[in-house]
């Protein structure tokens, strides 16, 4: 009996009344902190406040809060090693959002391990192995994610394995599939905008605007919808439009990706200091990301690639490359030796990239850049009519660059 | 707005899991388009969430009984401009056994499909809406209600394309939405007639959170407010003959029914063999409820997953966690209170009384013979609604019409459930066995007299609904 009622008593932290949070990210951060200053051991309200602080890095942009989530994690673990699947999970998305892919995998498979029926483990793994390029295997835990729990984030999932194999059409139809199970206004606007990418990556400007525009309808404090009527006013030639929408995105949300499109926006309309300034943003949010444990090579290869400094960008891809194999760091290795000159190794690299079917109009473009050093007209040819058949607006720097080369290799022949 | 199962943190057990889920699910702002994709791990997903069973004899009607499920916790009134939808495709299922093998024999499900009037906006309404059918109601959900003969696999289709009633946005837009659209919503089919109904409603459950405070000490004198008082859910209502449903058509040889409530969605495969994507995946059962208080109170945390995708047949495999349920030991724990025994000259603890409740029916009350323990409300169709002798409390109250022996609206869940956890079926129970409660006793709304029976929602101009 005695053995019981320890049990009992142990069981009585994981027992507590919740910790209500309906509201502000700040205010669940809160609650969680009072909890745990009075019930240290509360493991579940450690576990929760290592995603809250992953989730806060998020929302802010402020990668300092890693350190933070992982310092946490680690006390709800040191407390139940044995059977916390919330922190073992938290730890998953931890390693994810700091791109330590390996780490992930080993994180997802214990919390897999610790309980089998949770569909959430699934993603974890399949997100890891994804990054990691061993896709027949992430494709299968995707596979067992949505056949475990067909909702948002399993379908989101399946869509993007779909994406990467070339199917765009069964992509979007998975992802309607996600918008349809979309539970919170939240939500809704992530998958809307999730849709509008499909629909932009494949040319499709209108559909992707009305997206878009459905996204910001839905929750207008999620950023990235309207970062996606800026291209969309880009892609239309409204310039003025689209950097003013992109201004009020860094504004309020300052992600690498929209502070580069901006800076490009600025080059491409001849204002280089302005685009220069930004650029340096772009380099400090790098650095800021690094020191709080995150790995932005793959970030910085393509980066630095594409804005002048060559050799950190070949070390940047060859040290990624080193770690994963996927085709997102294929092509990004595969640029930057384009970068350096290495024309005969980057292009065995492009190859790489596409070897999935993936219908992306940059690897398209970065294979046609490689063939054309190479001398290989018609295949460079073929990629970049492939690249702008894709989506002509599929960068802002470079889309000119592939049309300009391909009228070039027109004429030429 | 953040949360996985919504219910289940209401009811404490869960505690702060349903944080921890809400959190994964915020959807990441960074794009990396160029990089690596982030999606949500855990999405909110109140549509299949299911908050409540209810089965009984039909007061007004009692040749009949009526089952009534509702899903979309703690829906805001004033939730627009996105208000509350059935999940398209979703199989809403409310399962009957009438055989006691724990498997089904009947299945009644509704299956929605979202409708826009205007295709040019996704505006709720247009305009004032007087009527289901008025051009300004611009977005509704029709469905269609088929009966599956789960022996056969025969599907009839006994109610195709009725409207759901909308959510209540409020009485500049929906005037007259108790008669106009509410009431309008039930559907007649068949001789009888029977009757279905889907829409919003009040939430008819109604419970103080704060009674778990007792679990760790805190003053019960602060009990006594509804939690759910001003929430709304979305509620599919059923009234059909009693001899629909028992073995046979024989609803007088076989009175008894299992009733549990499960919801499905649609896997799809990644990619199909022959290189063509298809949706057509398999169904697969993402949340299943009959007894209240079972998901929160007797499964544990971890099994959640487990439970929700899991069939009656294999509930034999939850007798030890019914047998001796975690309560009696907290309350043990923390304030020294003996743990209720059906058995003291037995080694261990049993819990006959429970397993009667939750799993077999109750002798000379719901409890077949031969039957397969399994987690559903069990209903003995034979005994009538309650006149002289009714009470919330049920059976515990000396009125065998209600919970356990199916579980009415106002069936007072909570103090029936603590109470007989804390062995008031049992002689030599403590004292506090006979009087714990929330405090509260009653809905915040009055129920109807008539089918569907759920209070009207509250309107989403409430100013202040809760």
């Amino acid at each position: 009996m005695i053995g019981k009622t320890v049990t009992a008593a142990a069981m009585a932290v994981a027992l507590l009344a919740p910790v209500v949070s309906v509201g502000s990210l700040d205010g669940t951060i809160a609650s969680l902190q009072d909890r745990l200053r009075a019930v240290p051991d509360d493991w579940r309200s450690s576990a929760s406040l290592g995603l809250a602080y992953v989730a806060q890095a998020r929302v802010t942009g402020d990668p300092s809060w890693y350190p933070k989530a992982e310092g946490i994690l680690a006390r709800s673990l040191r407390v139940n090693a044995d059977d916390n699947v919330e922190g073992m999970l938290g730890l998953g998305v931890l390693d994810l959002a700091r791109h330590d892919f390996s780490a992930a995998l080993r994180s997802g498979r214990r919390a897999a391990a610790l309980d089998p029926h949770g569909a959430e483990a699934y993603g974890v793994i399949g997100d890891a192995l994804l990054e990691l390029g061993r896709y027949d295997r992430a494709f299968r835990a995707f596979q067992t994610m949505v056949d475990t729990r067909p909702d948002l984030s399993s379908y989101a999932r399946v869509a993007y394995a779909r994406e990467l194999v070339g199917d765009v059409r069964g992509a979007e139809r998975a992802m309607r599939m996600a918008f349809g199970a979309a539970g919170t206004p939240a939500d809704a606007a992530w998958t809307a905008y999730q849709l509008g990418e499909l629909a932009f990556g494949s040319g499709d400007v209108r559909s992707a605007r009305g997206w878009y525009a459905r996204g910001r309808e839905l929750d207008p404090s999620y950023v990235p919808n309207l970062a996606g009527l800026a291209k969309v006013a880009w892609a239309r030639g409204d310039d003025g439009l689209a950097v003013e929408r992109f201004t009020d995105v860094v504004s309020r949300y300052p992600s690498a990706e929209f502070v580069v499109a901006l800076a490009d926006l600025y080059r491409a309309t001849g204002r280089q200091v302005l685009a220069e300034q930004q650029d340096d943003v772009v380099r400090a949010m790098h650095a800021l990301a690094s020191e709080s444990g995150v790995n932005v090579d793959l970030e910085l290869a393509l980066f630095d690639a594409d804005h002048g400094d060559p050799a950190g960008a070949l070390a940047a891809a060859r040290a990624e490359w080193g770690r994963r194999q996927s085709v997102h760091v294929a092509d990004a290795y595969a640029w930057a030796l384009y970068a350096n000159g290495r024309f005969a190794r980057a292009s065995t690299l492009a190859e790489r990239a596409l070897a999935l079917g993936t219908r992306n109009a940059l690897f398209l473009f970065h294979a046609g850049m490689i063939r054309f050093e190479l001398g290989d007209e018609q295949g460079a040819r073929r990629c970049l009519s492939a690249a702008l058949a894709t989506n002509p607006n599929f960068s802002i720097q470079h889309a000119d660059a592939a049309a300009i080369t391909l009228a070039r290799l027109e004429v030429g022949r | 707005m953040l949360r996985k199962h919504a219910r289940t943190r209401v009811l404490a057990v869960a505690a702060s899991i349903a944080v921890v889920a809400g959190l994964y699910s915020l959807a990441p702002l960074t794009g990396g388009a160029s990089s690596h994709r982030e999606a949500p791990l855990v999405s909110a997903d109140p549509q299949i969430d299911t908050t409540d069973v209810w089965a009984f004899v039909s007061e007004d009607r009692p040749d009949t009984v009526t089952l009534v499920a509702s899903w979309i916790p703690f829906e805001e009134p004033a939730g627009g401009p996105n208000f509350y939808a059935w999940g398209d495709g979703v199989r809403y299922d409310v399962n009957i056994d009438n055989d006691h093998d724990a498997k089904p024999d009947l299945t009644y499900r509704w299956v929605f499909s979202s409708r826009y009037r205007n295709p040019n906006t996704f505006l709720y309404n247009t305009g004032p809406v007087t009527s289901l059918n008025d051009q300004d109601l611009n977005f509704y959900q029709t469905y269609d209600l088929i009966r599956v003969n789960r022996d056969n696999g025969k599907k009839r289709t006994l109610v195709d394309d009725a409207t759901s009633a909308p959510s209540n946005v409020g009485g500049a837009s929906m005037p007259n939405y108790n008669s106009g659209l509410f009431d309008a919503a039930t559907e007649e089919f068949g001789a009888a007639p029977s009757k279905t109904w889907a829409g919003q409603s009040d939430d008819a459950f109604f419970l103080d959170l704060r009674v778990f405070d007792l679990l760790y000490g805190a003053n019960l004198s602060e009990v006594g407010d509804d939690t759910l008082a001003g929430f709304n859910v979305n509620t599919l209502a059923l009234q059909v003959p009693k001899t629909d449903l028992a073995k046979a058509g024989d609803a007088d040889a076989n009175p008894i029914i299992g009733i549990w409530s499960t919801t499905s969605r649609r896997s799809t495969r990644i990619q199909m063999d022959d290189g063509s994507q298809q949706n057509h995946g398999k169904f697969v059962q993402v949340s299943r409820l009959g007894m209240p208080l079972v998901n929160e109170v007797v499964i544990p945390v971890g099994l959640k997953d487990y439970f929700n995708g899991s069939k009656p047949t294999a509930d034999g495999a939850a007798l030890p966690l019914v047998q001796d349920p975690e309560l009696p030991h907290l309350l043990n724990a923390v304030y020294g209170l003996a743990i209720p025994d059906s058995d003291p000259d037995t080694a261990g603890i049993q819990r006959d009384d429970l397993i009667q409740v939750f799993l077999t029916g109750v002798p000379t009350l719901n409890m077949p013979d031969g039957g397969t323990p399994s987690e559903m409300i069990r209903l003995n169709m034979s005994i009538p609604p309650c006149s002289k002798t009714c009470s919330s409390l049920g059976v515990i109250g000396g009125d065998l019409a209600g919970f356990p022996n199916g579980r009415r609206l106002g069936d007072d869940i909570i103090d029936a459930s603590l109470r007989a956890v804390l062995g008031v079926l049992l002689p030599n129970h403590e004292p506090i066995a006979e009087t714990i409660g929330d405090g509260v006793d009653a809905n915040d709304v009055a129920f109807n007299g008539t089918f569907p029976y759920v209070a009207y929602p509250h309107s989403g101009s409430d100013a202040d609904p809760h």
